[in-house]
């Protein structure tokens, strides 16, 4: 008899499950990375880096700024539209999706029918969608953030990235726009399984989010920005109408967000666990 | 209680809002085929998406096995479903349709390539394994979701009008496939809407309708209780006492009760065509204005009339 007919014991369970995880990354993967939706993904990854390539190749009066630590800033007011806009609707093309594509398609009781709990199965689906999010958007980060610095030549770059704290500075944007692609895509699963129709729903998460800087202190606690944004290596100059609140440190912004997709991902988890499945009667 | 050696349904109900699916269903399958049987829209699809835990009911409890459907992780392990849908996830051949999930089981590599083949093979798919299934025609795609759903050898085997869009050729070669499975002493519940399909292959049958099991048995049980059941026939006519007692004088004709009115009458038969037939005569005969006829319990009757007449178009 093979492993996957007859499970005993915790470490044969924890094997199996791990088989199994794999097995539905192995096959969502390739749906979030070669379906159509994926498309409007690569879009709102690449698109800022044309905008930015033609910026770059525009004469500009270098000597006017100090060099690339000014590029870098110029880079963070990007970065912020760059969450705002292309992670959050990629997320919300990619992870709300991930259920509902397969609804529309008729397709989801194969994974239904098989012996995984649902869980685990709803983990394993975010997972596949999040490496091809992250892949794509750690791409399109890098490329930006060389592209801005491009104007100062090769020399002060390079001299900015492995001498100055041009190259911690991108690590930290990469690891803001990762824990990015896991919140967002944390919140539009969870749409994705317990709305219909998501188009409400993600306006409404898309004005809680641009509306954060207005919000008390203590509601900034229930956003993703508000992690994303601890996590800028060069701050964001403050609004007029900016609610000051204080900043989380770098570590409890991680642990902030890791605690938020968490308890988001449960409570997705849940309602899959009670779904029922009907393509819209018999 | 759960039966670890049956298929249970306890007073199971299914309610999509207001809308009924399922009724106080109380009903147990053993090995074998059952067929389920019952017109479009009766239920059978809903029975069987709460069996494999798709659905759960509004109220009662399923078991399989003396499993409950809402642990797929154990259920799974002895369920295979070949649902209605005619659809598959985009750009898959058919081994990989299969092998991925398979993989989703938690089958290791090896494993899922073998059986992924044998079932490719057991249902004649070997030569287009390989092709992508957006090709294929309407009975081969059949034939890749029972392959789909054989493939990790459940002991319990769900197939919703399995035979839909098969040719003759396939359709015998994959009735001989559930025929081999419930030889092994496996669990094999069809549906359909075509009573002579499920006589051929099921050992016994479940009739739906409206969301009601309304006969359940051994096939044969089940035409003879339909066939000895008297139809109720309600009449409404002048001089109703005259026209009942003519047709007393008929053998098929059980019960005559006349309205309190004397406008009518309801009549029991076990003969429905000579019913009609002798109550036409007596009417042009006797020249009686007739205001209306009606079958007064079509339900359970009905279902078999159109289950019968589908057996004859088939």
């Amino acid at each position: 008899m093979s492993e996957a007919a007859g499970s005993t014991g915790n470490t044969l369970d924890g094997r199996l499950a791990l088989r199994q995880l794999v097995g539905t990354m192995r096959l969502d993967l390739r749906r979030s990375m070669l379906s159509p939706r994926s498309l409007a993904v690569y879009f709102l990854a690449f698109a800022p880096l044309a905008l930015v390539g033609v910026w770059a190749l525009t004469p500009f009066p270098t000597d006017e700024f100090d060099g690339p630590q000014d590029g870098s800033m110029v880079f963070t007011v990007l970065f912020q539209l760059y969450i705002r806009v292309s992670v959050f609707f990629s997320g919300l093309f990619l992870f709300v999706s991930l259920y509902r594509s397969e609804i529309l398609e008729r397709s989801l009781h194969y994974y239904l029918l098989t012996p995984i709990r649902r869980e685990l199965l709803a983990l394993g689906k975010y997972a596949a969608a999040l490496i091809a999010a992250a892949a794509t958007f750690v791409v399109g980060t890098t490329a930006i953030y060389l592209t801005v610095l491009s104007p100062w030549g090769t020399a002060a770059m390079t001299n900015y990235l492995f001498s100055g704290p041009g190259l911690a500075n991108l690590i930290q944007y990469l690891i803001t726009v990762v824990l990015g692609c896991a919140g967002y895509g944390a919140l539009f699963l969870l749409i994705g399984v317990l709305f219909r129709n998501p188009v409400l729903p993600a306006a409404a998460l898309w004005v809680w989010e641009a509306a954060n800087p207005l919000l008390p202190s203590f509601l900034k606690h229930l956003s993703v920005i508000y992690y994303l944004q601890s996590l800028y290596p060069v701050p964001l100059a403050r609004g007029l109408f900016e609610v000051v609140g204080d900043p989380a440190p770098m570590w409890a912004s991680i642990v902030g967000a890791i605690v938020f997709i968490t308890f988001v991902l449960g409570v997705a988890s849940w309602r899959v666990r009670k779904m029922d499945l009907a393509y819209g009667g018999e | 209680m759960s039966d670890p050696g049956i298929i249970r349904f306890d007073q199971v109900s299914k309610f999509y809002g207001e809308v009924l699916g399922v009724n106080q269903v109380d009903l147990s399958i053993g090995p074998g085929i059952t067929g389920l049987v019952g017109p479009n829209g009766s239920g059978k699809s809903t029975l069987m998406n709460l069996m494999t835990g798709l659905l759960q009911p509004t109220e009662g409890r399923v078991t399989v096995l003396g499993v409950a459907t809402d642990r797929p992780e154990q259920l799974f392990r002895m369920v295979g479903y070949c649902a209605q849908y005619d659809a598959f996830p985009p750009g898959l051949t058919c081994y990989q349709f299969i092998y991925s999930y398979l993989r989703v089981h938690g089958y290791a590599d090896g494993d899922a390539e073998r059986l992924t083949w044998s079932s490719i093979d057991r249902v004649g798919l070997s030569d287009a394994g390989r092709r992508r299934l957006a090709g294929f025609s309407k009975g081969m795609r059949q034939r890749a979701r029972v392959a789909q759903a054989i493939a990790h050898e459940p002991q319990v085997l769900v197939l919703d009008e399995p035979l839909n869009g098969l040719d003759p050729m396939a359709r015998a070669e994959v009735t001989d496939i559930f025929k081999e499975m419930a030889a092994e002493g496996r669990f094999i519940l069809i549906s359909s809407h075509i009573l002579h399909e499920v006589d051929v292959l099921a050992d016994r049958v479940a009739l739906l309708d409206s969301g009601y099991v309304v006969a359940e048995g051994e096939i044969d049980e089940v035409r003879v209780e339909m066939e000895a059941r008297p139809i109720q026939v309600l009449v409404r006519c002048e001089r109703a006492k005259e026209v009942a007692s003519a047709l007393l004088l008929q053998d098929h004709l059980v019960e005559v009760l006349i309205n309190d009115d004397g406008g009518g009458f309801l009549a029991r038969t076990k003969n429905s065509g000579h019913f009609y037939e002798q109550l036409q005569d007596i009417v042009l005969r006797e020249q009686v204005k007739v205001r209306k006829v009606k079958v007064a319990d079509s339900d359970v009757r009905a279902v078999y009339q159109y289950l019968i007449e589908d057996e004859g178009k088939a």
